[in-house]
């Protein structure tokens, strides 16, 4: 087990990651890391690389059980992700392990499309809804070097985060 | 009929806009926009508030030369607020609100952009001196105008959201430009997005 620290927002790397050419050994333990640090952080569902310092666009999401979820896949890490369509736009608040202060009012699809290479090195397309369809986008605006900051709907939508974890 | 701009702030407590409106409300005073927060634990709200006669009063005049009819409503408006502000700790103002110095308000002009020019600009990293001046200097360049405004210092993180009015002819891609200038110079991220327009 290895837990990895989050970056803050204003130490992360805001440029997009990279991709990955293979799933190797480093990816295998990158995807631990991921894990074993998206786990000890209470109320956490999903992790990006860039948020432990690492420059590759990968991440891990598990929304099971989180009372928002309909379709859930479960525990998941996802190289090279990409989003394939997404439809219906809402709005709903969202927090972030590297803005552990605040929460914002973020518009993201309701529906959503994605590909990317799983763990066995193979590619795999989910759809899926709801709050994992929100986990992902979240999760890919990261390797993508934005945070929720960058989509808030207005001055409005910034908060303070009720309970401090 | 006119209308007044009531500022107000105190230490937050339960009740206070209970208590302003109900001391307005026995002054015929009719409640039209406002705004709160609180920062700080510091009470703050602005309201725009309309008025046609005081109790058992005669109508107001609403013509240039009644500026002293005008300025005496105020006065008492804000005197039947002051046992309110007094109980509740609360510094109150009221300003006359004019087209222009001279002439009485004749319509509430708070809407000359068209929405659909609204930008949402997202500014954050570590804080430092001169993030919000240097940004919004960079804005009012431009011509535009900012229309709504928020920031937030967690530790030494520094969060600022604006909703801001391009000005007529103006480019997004030139704000943009400009503003991740600014921001690159800073050291800290920017991002412009549309923003999120009204659904019915």
């Amino acid at each position: 087990m290895s837990l990895r620290r989050v970056v803050t927002h204003s130490e992360i790397d805001r440029s997009p990651a990279l991709a990955v050419e293979s799933i190797d050994d480093d990816c295998l333990a990158l995807a631990r890391d991921l894990l074993d640090t998206m786990y000890a952080s209470p109320g956490c569902v999903g992790l990006a690389a860039p948020q432990i310092g690492v420059p590759l666009r990968a991440f891990s999401v598990n929304v099971t059980g989180h009372k928002k979820t309909q379709i859930c896949h479960g525990e998941m890490v996802l190289f090279n992700p990409k989003v394939l369509s997404g439809s219906d736009p809402v709005m709903a608040r969202e927090g972030c392990m590297s803005v552990p202060e605040l929460t914002g009012d973020v518009v993201r699809f309701e529906n959503l499309s994605i590909v990317g290479i799983d763990l066995k090195g193979e590619e795999v397309m989910l759809e899926t809804n709801a709050f994992e369809a929100r986990a992902l986008q979240h999760e890919i605006d990261h390797l993508d070097g934005l945070l929720f900051l960058d989509r808030l709907a207005g001055p409005g939508a910034l908060h303070a985060r009720k309970v401090y974890k | 009929m006119q209308r007044y701009l009531l500022y107000a702030n105190g230490p937050d407590q339960v009740g206070i806009v209970a208590s302003v409106t109900k001391s307005l409300a026995e002054s015929n005073c009719n409640l039209e926009d406002s705004r709160m927060t609180i920062l700080h634990g510091q009470f703050s709200i602005m309201m725009v508030i309309s008025i046609d006669h005081l109790p058992g009063d005669d109508l107001i005049p609403s013509d240039s030369d009644a500026k002293s009819d005008i300025e005496a409503t105020k006065e008492l408006i804000e005197s039947s607020l002051s046992q309110t502000a007094s109980r509740l700790g609360l510094y109150i103002s009221l300003v006359t609100l004019y087209d222009s110095p001279s002439t009485p308000m004749s319509g509430f002009q708070s809407n000359v952009f068209d929405t659909s020019d609204y930008l949402c600009v997202s500014v954050h990293g570590a804080d430092r001196i001169g993030i919000v001046s240097s940004v919004t200097e960079q804005i009012a360049k431009s011509g535009a105008s900012v229309i709504d405004l928020a920031t937030r210092l967690i530790d030494s993180s520094y969060v600022l959201v604006m909703t801001v009015a391009l000005a007529e002819g103006s480019s997004t891609k030139d704000l943009e430009d400009s503003l991740n200038k600014v921001a690159s110079d800073l050291g800290v991220a920017c991002n412009i997005s549309s923003a999120t327009p009204d659904v019915l």
